[in-house]
Formats: C-alpha cells, sequence, structure tokens
C-alpha cells in the first residue's frame, strides 16, 4: 500500500513546470548585461534545476520506501525461496553446559539466559525445520542427536536441562553438531551458546595451531549417552553455506574467587602432628578483599582476610590443631560472589594414630627394618611383618606402604596384586636378598630395571659414600640429616642392573652408575629396589644412621600418595577402583546430596586384576561415602572437587572468535536480544526503513542546501567596487586621482 | 536671487550648502571675463608666469630689477591672465535614463537635480553655464551665459524634457563636442548605456578639441548590484526585447559582465584624463556635489 505513495515522486516534476510558467513582466534600463550573463550561466542553471528535481523525487520515493518497510536478505542460501526467507531449516546448537554458566547476574543465571537463548532459537524455527543440541561438558553430551522436527519435544528437553559440574569443551560438541547439518538441500544454521569463559574455546586453539587431537579414546565402560570426538578441529569442517552465530551471555567483566589447589604437609598426619594446609586463592576481576575460611568437620577453624590483585592469586598458610584418628572433613571457604560453586574446597584429612605398615620377609632378614619402622611400643608406625608366602592373603590396600624384604621369588598372582597395588597408589620398597636369583627379580615387571647380576666384592668391601643423587625427590621431602653429617656404607655384595627403564632414577648411591637405591613411578604409586639388603649381610647400611630416616621417608611417601587419592574431579563416568580397590556386593555410592549411585564391575584387560568399578554420574561436588558406611560418618571415602579449570572466568573478546575459530563469517552477539535480531535478520533480513530514513534525512540537506544556495547573500558590484563620496572609482591598484 | 527654473530642482537648503562650493577646470580654458580661472593667453596680471629677454620697445616698468642686478642681463616679467569658466552641462535623455528602482528617481531626474546643483555652482562663482540636452538628436543647445536668468531658463528647458525612447549617445556627444567653439569645462550626466567604444571615443573627441570633460555615470543600484528577490521576464526600456531570469541565479556571472563595463569607462578615461565619477541614484545628491565639490578643488591646488 505505502509503494503507491511513490506516485508522489512526480510532485516535484509538475512543480517544477509550473514554476515556469509564472513569470512577473518588469521593465529594465537595458537587458543586454542579463543576456550576457545569462548565456554564461545556463548551463550550470540547467544542471542545478535539474539537480534539484532529482533530489527531490528522490525523496518521494524514499519516504513512500521507508513507510512500506522494506527488508533485505544479504546472507544465507542462494536459492529464490531463502530470497523471500521460506526454506526449510536445519539448525545445530552447541549449548555451553559447563558449571562457569551458573554464574549470577542480576539474579539470574547465565544458565537460565542461555536456555531462554536455545528456546527462543527453537521457537523462531518454523514447521518443517528441524533442530539438533549439543550439550558441551567434559564430554559431548547429545540432548537431541539425530535432527529432530518436533520442537515441542526439542523445548521440553531444554527445559529439564541442568548445567554440570564440569569444564566444557566447546570444539567436540561443535564437530559433533556439525555431522547434523549435513544436507545442502536446506539451510543450515550453527548457534554456539556460552558464556564466553575463555578456556572452552582452546580446543579450537589447539587443534587450530597443532592439530592435535582434541580429546582421548574413549574408556570401552563408558555410558551410551555420552560421545567422545577423536578427530581435531577445523575451519574446514564448516560448509561455507553454514551460517554460524555465536552467542557469549556471561558477563564481560566477571568476578569470581576460589580456593584452586591445598596442599597438605606433611603427608603423613598422626594424631600429634599439626598438619598445615598450603592454598592457593584464584581471582578474576578487579582488586578486591576476600576472606578465606578454614573449616575442619564443619567446625571453624580459622578465618583470614586477603588483599587481592586484580586477576592474580595468592597463597595462604593455615595451620590445623592435631586431630583425633580417623578421617576428618576439612573444607576451605571463600567468600560469596557471583559463581558460588567453586568457593568450596572440599579435602580429607586422614589423621592416624598408628599406622600399619606390611614387612614380607622373615624375622632375622627384616629384623633392621622393623625395628626402624618401630624403635619402640609407642612408635606410631604398626609394623606387621609376614612371611613372603602370606603375602596373597593379605589386603594389600590396607597398607600404604609394603616392604619386600628378601622375600622372592613370589608367586604370579602375588607378582600381580604387587602390580595392582603400586599402580592404585602403593609404595614397594624391595630389598634384595640371597633367595632370588636375577630372573626372579625380572618376573616384576614395575621394577625400575632389571637385574642382571649379584655382583660380589667379600674380599675387598666397598665403601661407598650415601650421597642423595636427586635431593627434590619426594622420598626426600622433609628428610633432615644432622649437620656435618656424610653417610656411607661398606658394600660387600650388591645387585647389578640392567638397562633402566626410561621413567627410572637413581636417587641414592655413590654415583648414578652405582646406584644404591632405585626408584620408578608406576601408575599412582612408586617402587624402590634397594641394591644391598635389609640385613649386613650384603652391606652395613641397616647400621648407618642414614637407615632409619631412609625407611621413615619410605612410609611418608607412600602415605602422601595415598593422601591425595581421596580427592577426585567429578566424572559421568567415574572409576571407584582408583580408591577403593573393591567393595562388597550391592554396596552403593552415596552423593553428597543423599543419592545412592550403583556401582558396577566392569571387566578390564591388561591392567592387572579382574575388573574395574565404575560409578557414572559423580558429577556433583561433596564428600561421597559408600553406603554400608552411610552418611554423616565420619568416614566419608572421598572428596570430588570442581576441575577448577572453568574458575579462572576470564573472557574471550568477541573479535578473538574468527581467529580462535578459524571461521571468518560469524555472526556474534552478547545479548539474547541481539542474538534474535541477527537471526531475524539473517533469515528474513534486515529491515531497510531506517536506512530510507537516514538517505532521506541525508537528501533534505543536500536539498535545502542546493534550493538555497542562490538565496544566499552573493557578493555585489557594490561590495566588491570601492566607490569615494565623490564618485571616484578605485581599483585594486588605484590610489590617486588622475591628474 | 534664484529664479523659478532652480527652486524646481534645489531647496533653499540645498542652495545654501551649494553656495560657497566652487568648480575649477583642471586645464587652463579661454573665458570673454577676467576670472579666476587660468587663461592660456599671458597678459598683465598680478600673477607672475615667466621671463622673457628684453625687447626694445616694452615697457620698462616691467623690468625684473633684480635679476639684472644679479646677471646684469635685461628681463620682462609676464603674468598669468585670469578669465572666467565656460561650462556645459551635457544631459542625457535616452529611454534608458527613465529607469527608476522601487523607492527612487529615475535616473533623468537625478541628473537634472545634478545638472542645476552644478549649474548653480557655476554660476554663483560667477561664471558662464550652458546646456546640452540629447537622445536619439540633440534637443536642446543652449549657449553658456553668466547669469542666474539665464541659468533658470536652461534649467525650465531641461524640466520640460523627459527622457525619449531612443538614444544615440555617441553620434550626438561627437556634435556637442563640434558646436563647443572654445575650450570649456564639459560634463557629461549619463548612465553610459549605449555602444562603449563609441562613446568613448566621442569624450576622446572632446579631449582632443582641449575640453575639460566630467562624465557622471548615473546608475540605479539595481542596475549594478542586480539584488531582485525573484525571477521575472525582463523587458528592455529602449528596445523592448525580454528575458527571463533568475537574477540570484545569474548573480556572480552578471558582477562579472557590469563590472567589465564600468572598467570599461573607468579606465580610458583615466588614460585620457577624463574626471569619471559613479553616483548611484540612493546617494544625495547634495552630499555627492560637495564631497566632489571638494576633492577636486584639493586635487587641483
Amino acid at each position: 500500500m505505502f509503494l503507491s505513495a511513490a506516485g508522489a515522486a512526480v510532485v516535484p516534476l509538475v512543480l517544477h513546470l509550473m514554476a515556469r510558467r509564472q513569470t512577473v513582466r518588469m521593465r529594465f534600463s537595458t537587458i543586454r548585461f542579463l543576456k550576457l550573463a545569462q548565456k554564461q550561466s545556463s548551463t550550470k542553471i540547467r544542471m542545478e534545476n535539474f539537480v534539484l528535481w532529482l533530489l527531490r523525487t528522490l525523496l518521494m520515493l524514499l519516504i513512500a520506501f521507508a513507510f512500506a518497510k522494506p527488508v533485505a536478505r544479504l546472507s544465507g542460501h542462494s536459492s529464490f525461496g531463502s530470497l523471500l526467507g521460506s526454506s526449510r531449516r536445519d539448525v545445530a546448537i552447541v549449548w555451553d553446559a559447563s558449571y562457569s554458566m551458573s554464574y549470577e547476574i542480576n539474579g539470574r543465571s547465565v544458565w537460565d539466559i542461555s536456555k531462554d537463548a536455545v528456546i527462543s532459537i527453537i521457537r523462531g524455527l518454523n514447521k518443517g525445520d528441524r533442530v539438533s543440541i549439543f550439550l558441551a561438558a567434559d564430554t559431548v553430551v547429545p540432548l537431541i542427536g539425530e535432527p529432530t522436527g518436533d520442537l515441542d519435544f526439542a523445548i521440553a528437553t531444554v527445559k529439564a536441562q541442568e548445567f554440570r559440574y564440569t569444564p566444557s569443551s566447546l570444539s567436540d560438541a561443535t564437530i559433533a553438531a556439525l555431522d547434523t547439518v549435513k544436507n545442502i538441500g536446506n539451510e543450515r544454521e550453527l548457534f554456539i551458546v556460552s558464556d564466553g569463559q575463555n578456556s572452552a574455546w582452546d580446543g579450537f586453539r589447539n587443534s587450530t595451531k597443532t592439530g592435535a587431537p582434541a580429546t582421548a579414546a574413549p574408556l570401552p565402560s563408558l555410558a551410551a549417552s555420552q560421545t567422545h570426538i577423536t578427530s581435531a578441529w577445523s575451519p574446514d569442517r564448516v560448509d561455507k553455506d553454514i551460517a554460524v552465530f555465536v552467542s557469549l551471555l556471561g558477563a564481560r567483566d566477571p568476578v569470581n574467587t576460589a580456593p584452586i589447589a591445598v596442599e597438605t604437609q606433611p603427608p603423613l598426619i598422626m594424631t600429634d602432628t599439626a598438619p598445615e594446609l598450603l592454598v592457593t586463592i584464584g581471582h578474576t576481576g578487579p582488586p578486591q578483599q576476600t576472606s578465606v575460611t578454614l573449616f575442619v568437620d564443619n567446625r571453624e577453624v580459622v578465618r583470614r582476610s586477603v588483599d587481592l590483585a586484580a586477576n592474580g592469586g595468592y597463597n595462604l598458610m593455615f595451620n590445623i590443631p592435631p586431630m583425633a584418628a580417623g578421617t576428618h572433613a576439612v573444607r576451605v571457604q571463600t567468600s560469596d560472589d557471583p559463581l558460588m560453586l567453586d568457593n568450596d574446597y572440599l579435602l580429607l584429612l586422614k589423621s592416624h594414630e598408628s599406622l600399619p605398615i606390611l614387612v614380607a620377609g622373615s624375622a632375622d632378614d627384616a629384623f633392621f627394618v622393623q625395628h626402624a619402622l618401630a624403635p619402640s611400643d609407642k612408635a606410631p608406625v604398626q609394623a606387621k611383618r609376614i612371611d613372603p608366602a602370606a603375602l596373597g592373603s593379605e589386603t594389600l590396600d590396607n597398607y600404604p606402604c609394603i616392604f619386600l624384604i628378601n622375600a622372592l621369588p613370589l608367586p604370579g598372582p602375588a607378582i600381580a596384586s604387587l602390580q595392582e597395588y603400586v599402580h592404585k597408589g602403593g609404595v614397594v620398597a624391595i630389598f634384595p636378598g640371597d633367595r632370588a636369583k636375577p630372573e626372579d627379580y625380572n618376573a616384576f615387571s614395575f621394577l625400575p630395571a632389571p637385574v642382571k647380576r649379584v655382583l660380589d666384592n667379600v674380599e675387598s668391601p666397598e665403601r661407598q659414600p650415601l650421597v642423595l643423587l636427586d635431593p627434590l625427590d619426594p622420598l626426600f621431602a622433609g628428610l633432615k640429616m644432622p649437620p656435618g653429617t656424610s653417610p656411607s656404607a661398606a658394600v660387600q655384595r650388591r645387585l647389578a642392573f640392567d638397562k633402566w627403564n626410561p621413567d627410572a632414577k637413581a636417587l641414592i648411591g655413590a654415583s648414578s652408575e652405582n646406584p644404591l637405591l632405585l626408584g620408578r613411578t608406576f601408575g599412582a604409586g612408586r617402587v624402590l629396589v634397594f641394591s644391598v639388603s635389609a640385613d649386613r649381610q650384603w652391606s652395613d647400611l641397616p647400621l648407618s644412621p642414614f637407615f632409619l630416616p631412609l625407611v621413615h621417608q619410605t612410609v611418608r611417601m607412600a602415605c602422601g600418595i595415598r593422601q591425595d587419592k581421596v580427592q577426585a574431579k567429578p566424572s559421568s563416568s567415574f572409576i571407584l577402583s582408583d580408591v577403593v580397590s573393591q567393595v562388597p556386593d550391592g554396596t552403593t555410592l552415596i552423593t553428597p546430596d543423599h543419592k545412592s549411585l550403583p556401582i558396577r564391575k566392569v571387566l578390564r584387560g591388561n591392567r592387572g586384576g579382574d575388573y574395574s568399578l565404575i560409578v557414572d554420574d559423580v558429577t556433583k561436588p561433596g564428600y561421597y561415602y559408600l553406603s554400608q558406611t552411610g552418611p554423616g560418618s565420619p568416614e566419608p571415602l572421598m572428596a570430588v572437587n570442581l576441575d577448577r579449570t572453568e574458575s579462572n572466568l576470564k573472557p574471550i573478546s568477541p573479535a578473538e572468535i574468527p581467529s580462535v575459530t578459524g571461521l571468518k563469517n560469524v555472526t556474534i552477539s552478547t545479548a539474547s536480544d541481539e542474538l534474535l535480531r541477527q537471526i531475524q535478520e539473517h533469515r528474513v533480513g534486515k529491515p531497510l526503513s531506517e536506512v530510507a530514513l537516514w538517505a532521506v534525512l541525508l537528501l533534505s540537506v543536500l536539498e535545502l542546501y542546493m534550493a538555497n544556495r542562490a538565496c544566499r547573500k552573493r557578493a555585489t558590484i557594490s561590495d566588491t567596487l570601492t566607490v569615494h563620496a565623490s564618485g571616484r572609482v578605485l581599483t585594486k591598484h588605484a590610489a590617486t586621482v588622475p591628474a | 536671487m534664484p529664479a523659478d527654473g532652480i527652486a524646481s530642482f534645489l531647496k533653499p537648503a540645498e542652495l545654501h550648502k551649494l553656495g560657497r562650493l566652487a568648480i575649477n577646470s583642471r586645464y587652463v580654458v579661454e573665458g570673454s571675463l577676467a576670472g579666476r580661472h587660468r587663461s592660456p593667453n599671458k597678459g598683465s596680471s598680478t600673477e607672475f608666469a615667466e621671463h622673457r629677454n628684453y625687447n626694445p620697445g616694452d615697457d620698462p616698468k616691467h623690468l625684473d630689477w633684480k635679476v639684472l642686478g644679479r646677471t646684469d642681463r635685461y628681463f620682462v616679467r609676464r603674468y598669468e591672465d585670469e578669465t572666467n569658466l565656460r561650462v556645459y552641462l551635457v544631459v542625457d535623455r535616452s529611454a534608458s535614463m527613465a529607469y527608476a528602482s522601487e523607492g527612487l528617481e529615475s535616473k533623468y531626474d537625478y541628473a537634472c537635480h545634478l545638472a542645476a546643483a552644478i549649474g548653480y555652482v557655476v554660476v554663483k562663482a560667477k561664471d558662464s553655464v550652458g546646456m546640452c540636452v540629447f537622445a536619439e538628436k540633440m534637443d536642446a543647445n543652449i549657449g553658456a551665459r553668466n547669469s542666474f536668468s539665464h541659468l533658470n531658463n536652461a534649467l525650465a528647458t531641461l524640466k520640460r524634457y523627459k527622457p525619449a525612447l531612443k538614444t544615440s549617445t555617441a553620434l550626438t556627444l561627437h556634435r556637442i563636442a563640434d558646436s563647443i567653439r572654445r575650450r570649456a569645462l564639459v560634463i557629461l550626466f549619463s548612465d553610459l548605456l549605449d555602444d562603449q567604444a563609441d562613446i568613448v571615443r566621442a569624450v576622446a573627441h572632446f579631449r582632443k578639441l582641449h575640453h575639460d570633460v566630467i562624465v557622471f555615470h548615473i546608475l540605479d543600484p539595481m542596475e549594478v548590484d542586480l539584488s531582485f528577490k525573484k525571477g521575472a521576464e525582463f523587458v528592455d526600456m529602449e528596445t523592448g526585447e525580454t528575458v527571463v531570469v533568475d537574477p540570484k541565479a545569474i548573480a556572480d556571472n552578471y558582477r562579472t559582465v557590469f563590472g567589465e563595463f564600468l572598467e570599461g569607462y573607468r579606465k580610458p578615461f583615466a588614460e585620457m584624463n577624463v574626471d569619471y565619477r559613479m553616483i548611484k541614484t540612493n546617494e544625495p545628491f547634495d552630499t555627492f556635489v560637495r564631497a566632489y565639490l571638494e576633492e577636486r578643488k584639493r586635487f587641483s591646488r
């Protein structure tokens, strides 16, 4: 209807024609000069009149055009139907489900804001359009893995979702989403909805830089509802016809403070030990003051105030009073901020009244070790000595450390149990003896090095200095030697090792080539192999003042390793075997919100042992219990903490996204309404009314200027010529009246 | 006493202002009476002119005794002979002189007022004034006389004439030049809107005959500035031709063209020592006359 108003464009022409006929007749002294001037100006006048007519006609046309509210679709599919915005459409949505989405802005979480945005995207689809939705968590969760045209179902699915307690990798979910928009007959759109937290985009960065795979190969026992992506991100995956929208709905200047890591000293806590906690605080945002509170068994122990620099960190040391024997729940808490989920760091501290250590060896062989471990009745270490043959009947997990003293050779099952024990975090210290041949040692595949032979120096025993070849090794943490001490040992017999395993290292000895003690990290645990026996048959090491502290250091190290095993990170498929080797049938894992999670036994291949214990959906941070011990028990099994990667809320800059993803044509928004407007412009077209009205304004100004040019006061002869009162006409160079 | 002819052009207050003014010729003129203007004739007078050698028979009273005492040689003193000025007022009454913009008198009426004022000054200074009125031909040629009654009659004649329909300025000026026998001051009152080159030649004719010439170029402000607000169909008052123009649209070019027209007179008149003055009809003529005569007097000393 409004376009018919364009007929008004003929009005300026009519007015121009009419104006020509309305002239006044005026007598003038002479028209000679008028004619001359007109002759010189005629072309200019005609051109000016034409320009004025053109401007006025354009003005009328643009005004009618603006009222008609035209739209122009400048992007998208090139078919005629798409020009009118009427093609069928396939839409894939990648939805960031990391815990940083729980950040609150003005009382609403970014997750809720993003949920509304996703629902709005779906509601903007028409009948015949299809949608697929993928959650980006630590793994890809296909909410709607195959495109569906049931939009109501899609909306209901979205509404039922909650964020995950994990970080996210957007690149993996994007790769999965792109697989669902391959039908080139339809219009295709990809939406990535995130809070804009920087680390979620690392998958794009690392792949476009190095081409490395985004994630590792999947475990065989994963639930079917997850997807692992094994190939790297590449911008070539995105067809040029796919419209990509990235919506960053998080705070542009987020503020967050969280405890990032906690280190306990000493690793072995006895009831008379006052442990220390070294807490690392991370901060995103401007400088501010915060308070850090330490709770032990839900009692506030100490509170500190900390001044944090902008986007900086801080280290705090807390002293905990000696604790009674048992497992204690410790919590480090920072002040409330918009991201509450990471304000608590949970850990379990085990305080020992006495520490059980297993010593496998004969009484004679183990004499010195036993007495080193428990020099008195009141010693905290309870060294249980067994014959090596009885190893198979012991529950090795009950002991942080096992000494094998002239215990080889051992049967295969015992070796397998020991290997499993070390792999899970146990420490095995092996003292050789006369019972074993070199090949008996080599049955242990987890030794630092195979044994080549036994060297004898009976007639001329070597006195070797005992040098700490790697003083920074955890074995020596906290080791205090008396000043001026130069430990040494006379060695009559020792093991000679063959080529070392790549991760083995010499810890004590005269030199690396002549080590007294070799160590190797195997799995989560450690193996220590002495080259001399634990008695005086091979050396006088047991008589050395170095022997007792060395044995105690071994125990302390073992306790430190075991201590860590009670901390875990959320996982949708948690390997409980890493924490506890076996549980009675029917046992369940109790979550912090008192849900009961079944424990599955999954057969495994070559890691030793028969099966792994898997629990699904160990995602909520908090203390977890085994059902037999029940919730509220003073013996929680483990503390699950968030992976603090997402706690650094440094946002990605919208301008970075094209370079990070390698996608040149990506539409970026930082608010929901902006996203919807971009979608509208893409699908329907950009409204041109505003453009037309701006053009009207500019043309009006130009028309006003042109039309009034002639009305401007122009210089006349009287302005430019100097005429004296006496009538004398002066030129620029004239000065006087001619004589 | 001013007669009726004068009274129709000049008010008593204007006459009073003009009474003390005088107009001089910049060159020597020939007059019949002894007056204050230089005469080319040397004779007895109080104004020393030059020395000449004594010839037997010269009146010894004119011997310069001081020079004799200094040089021991005989010289006779010669004196300037003063005479009266003859002024001819030449008034153009061509059709274009009838133009008057709104609120102003026509150029012809203005020229008449101006001529009356000049004539009065001339006669008051006991000089002679004559008059020529022309358009297509010389309509009136009144000889120069030194009396108010003569001036009155001349102005009465001038008043009877109205602007004509045609003009032939250059040719008529040549005839007027030929009609003035003795050297005189010729004052031309015209808008000079005829063939420019012909008019310049005609004025040069006056100079060739050793007349002192003053040209009062009388123009209407609208002619000069073309400050019309709207376009119109302009009708030529002499030829009847028409042209439709928007004055604002051609203002810049008109300024150039008309400027060249004015310069086309100023420059050649300056070169031939013609006193060229431009007056617009919106300027009070008595103010102009006073300023002009005072300047002329200053520069003639």
